[in-house]
């Protein structure tokens, strides 16, 4: 894991070293910290490699906001988590759409509560395949390609993004399968992955354009299904 | 005694059904007449007399679509004039309908009554008639005006629709009872009998839907009472805590002259620098402004932040509030009030001040609002029917916060839960992003 440290002041700047040190230690992570000392410093030598970088808000040349704003314009992935006093409280981390914010002074309490937070996007970031079995063959297939599955009479079909496959297996299946993986069954007929719901209107559910009904009694569980699932996607 | 009295002659059931209309479209046109409107009305009488004759040249068997023909008039009658919505006019329509039965049908029976033993003529009736039912009319146009003055808006759920058709169906069937229990045991004695049982049951269904109505005005007007109450306990809030503000700021201005004063005369750059940190450490508390972009949301977060700092909690915000530009001012401040409350009063109870956190987020995600409130919490939290147990004593009050949160949250058609991970208490709530619509 590749962490920047954009930060003015030494002392705040070591102290948050330590932590991530201290808690890569403990939980045996690899990581890997470059330290800048101001936002143009960052911005200049930046390459997009950096999994997560800590922006200190006030810094003489170029401010941890500005210093955001650059960064989100080369890369739309890095995890931005501003450090910030409580005299700069004001931040407009949305418009950046910043991962968090952590109040010095630091304590090792809450920082290992927003890593921990941290770690857990990012094991959701990371690639799950599942196997299937068509035309004879076995298929290893990325489950964020699928927008839904559908079934009708023995088989089910697999709606990838640019593909349709066709399986053989049930519907409770492929559910006990997919639901731990953003995946909700929205009537006897589909699973739909939330990752891809646009809009719910009544009881038409817009799945990356495809527009599936939702059966009246699954409508409360599946709204909450989405509301988590869109939520958890926050810090 | 007269042994029958003949059915109410057409004629009189499409008046009494168009003066029905007429009393309840009134109070909506409030002094908004136009020559227009008026023909247009008088146009409607013209249809509905059309109607209703030639619902009665049709067979018997074809009575009952005959009726529906000329309620569904009414219907348009009033939408047209009154312009509610699908719900409301129905429970107008059927509140109309009603009104019409009774009417028509007390005034025929009172003209057969009155006119004892005499060979009236059917033609005769007319002026009585007419005189009847306006008199009637005039009655319930009053009763109308008056519990129509607090100018409460019609807002029906659909189990409250419901019940005004099925109220308006079962008087409808049991007032005209008489006719089709003719041949049973049941007696209805005459004529006389069967035509006052009708008017009976038609009286008390009015009283029904009247019921019905006042008491769903009483239920809003209760609880706009509730919400503006709340707003007047923020705004008081508010004005304690500016209070409080320009007592502390009179106070700081005094002592900061001393403490000015002490670090001129200290020679020590440590201990200088020691003083400067204690100084801002006190100015902190009072720059703690939260920026979101939508006025009342700053107000609440910077007033909770405050209060935040004075105890040691830590509250972190990400929100961006012009997202909720489309909510009503009065649900943002019940629902940020009420969870950042909960919230708040659960982290107070954490004895180790570093646990004392919260995170609010409100961001845009796949066309959705979503509001996220996490606080950390050491407490076992049994979630019971999407609600949590709460961990008070004083169950009632405390529950109250959620339950009026996630009515908030149904106003909007949005979604709430809440759940809990590792040792963090999380309510997320999901709305349809209305502004991108």
């Amino acid at each position: 894991m590749k962490i920047a440290i954009c930060e003015d002041n030494q002392q705040e700047r070591k102290r948050l070293k330590e932590f991530i040190l201290r808690y890569s230690e403990e939980k045996n992570l690899l990581v890997n910290i470059d330290e800048y000392t101001d936002g143009i410093e960052l911005i200049d030598n930046y390459n997009k490699l950096f999994d997560i970088v800590y922006l200190d808000i006030e810094m003489a040349m170029m401010d941890g906001m500005s210093a955001a704003e650059k960064l989100r314009k080369h890369d739309e992935n890095v995890m931005i988590v501003f450090v910030t006093n409580y005299v700069q409280y004001a931040i407009r981390g949305y418009s950046v759409n910043a991962s968090d914010f952590l109040l010095k002074p630091l304590t090792y309490f809450s920082f290992e509560e927003h890593f921990k937070k941290v770690m857990y996007q990012f094991e959701k970031k990371k690639e799950v395949f599942i196997s299937v079995k068509t035309n004879n063959e076995m298929k290893r297939i990325d489950v964020d390609q699928i927008l839904f599955v559908e079934s009708q009479g023995h088989y089910l079909y697999l709606n990838l993004k640019a593909d349709i496959f066709t399986i053989l297996d049930t519907m409770k299946n492929m559910e006990k399968r997919l639901s731990d993986k953003g995946f909700f069954r929205c009537n006897n007929g589909y699973i739909v992955n939330l990752k891809y719901v646009r809009s719910v209107d009544k009881n038409i559910v817009d799945v990356g354009g495809h527009l599936l009904t939702i059966s009246r009694p699954r409508k409360k569980i599946f709204m909450e299904a989405l509301t988590d699932y869109i939520g958890d996607d926050l810090l | 005694m007269i042994e029958n009295i003949p059915g109410i002659p057409r004629i009189y059931t499409a008046l009494s059904e168009w003066l029905a209309c007429l009393i309840i479209i009134l109070p909506f046109l409030r002094g908004r007449w136009t020559l227009l409107k008026a023909f247009t009305l008088v146009g409607t009488l013209v249809i509905q007399i059309l109607f209703q004759l030639g619902a009665g040249m049709l067979p018997i068997i074809l009575w009952i679509p005959g009726m529906i023909v000329n309620v569904l008039w009414m219907y348009i009658t009033l939408k047209y004039f009154t312009r509610q919505s699908f719900k409301a006019t129905i429970f107008l329509c059927s509140k109309a309908f009603i009104l019409a039965e009774f009417s028509a049908a007390i005034c025929w029976q009172l003209f057969y009554q009155f006119s004892l033993g005499q060979d009236v003529e059917k033609d005769s009736a007319f002026p009585y008639m007419i005189i009847g039912l306006v008199i009637i009319f005039f009655i319930f146009l009053i009763v109308e005006l008056r519990t129509n003055q607090q100018e409460v808006p019609i807002q029906l759920r659909n189990k409250e629709t419901l019940m005004a058709i099925l109220t308006a169906l079962i008087i409808f069937i049991l007032s005209n009872s008489g006719y089709w229990l003719s041949d049973t045991r049941v007696f209805f004695g005459n004529a006389v009998g069967i035509f006052s049982v009708r008017s009976f049951v038609n009286l008390s269904g009015i009283c029904l839907l009247y019921l019905q109505e006042t008491q769903r005005k009483e239920d809003y007007l209760k609880k706009e009472l509730l919400s503006i109450n709340n707003v007047f306990q923020t705004q008081y809030q508010q004005y304690v805590a500016y209070k409080e503000n320009s007592d502390i700021v009179n106070r700081m201005c005094h002592d900061l002259k001393h403490q000015i004063d002490v670090i001129r005369a200290e020679d020590d750059p440590v201990r200088r620098e020691h003083y400067l940190e204690e100084m801002e450490k006190e100015i902190i508390d009072f720059e703690s402004p939260v920026e979101t972009g939508h006025p009342v949301l700053d107000t609440i977060l910077t007033r909770k932040n405050q209060f935040c700092l004075e105890h040691g909690i830590k509250l972190s915000c990400f929100v961006d509030g012009q997202l909720l530009s489309f909510m009503n001012v009065m649900d943002i401040c019940s629902l940020f009030g009420n969870a950042l409350d909960n919230a708040i009063e659960s982290v107070q109870e954490l004895p180790n001040k570093e646990q004392r956190l919260i995170h609010l987020r409100v961001d845009e995600k796949n066309g959705f609002v979503i509001i996220k409130l996490n606080n950390y919490s050491v407490n076992q939290i049994d979630i019971e029917d999407g609600l949590p147990e709460t961990t008070k004593k004083d169950k009632m009050r405390h529950g109250y916060g959620l339950k009026s949160i996630s009515q908030t949250v149904a106003v909007y058609d949005g979604t709430m839960t809440i759940s809990t991970k590792e040792n963090w208490f999380i309510l997320k709530i999901l709305l349809p992003n209305k502004i991108f619509r």
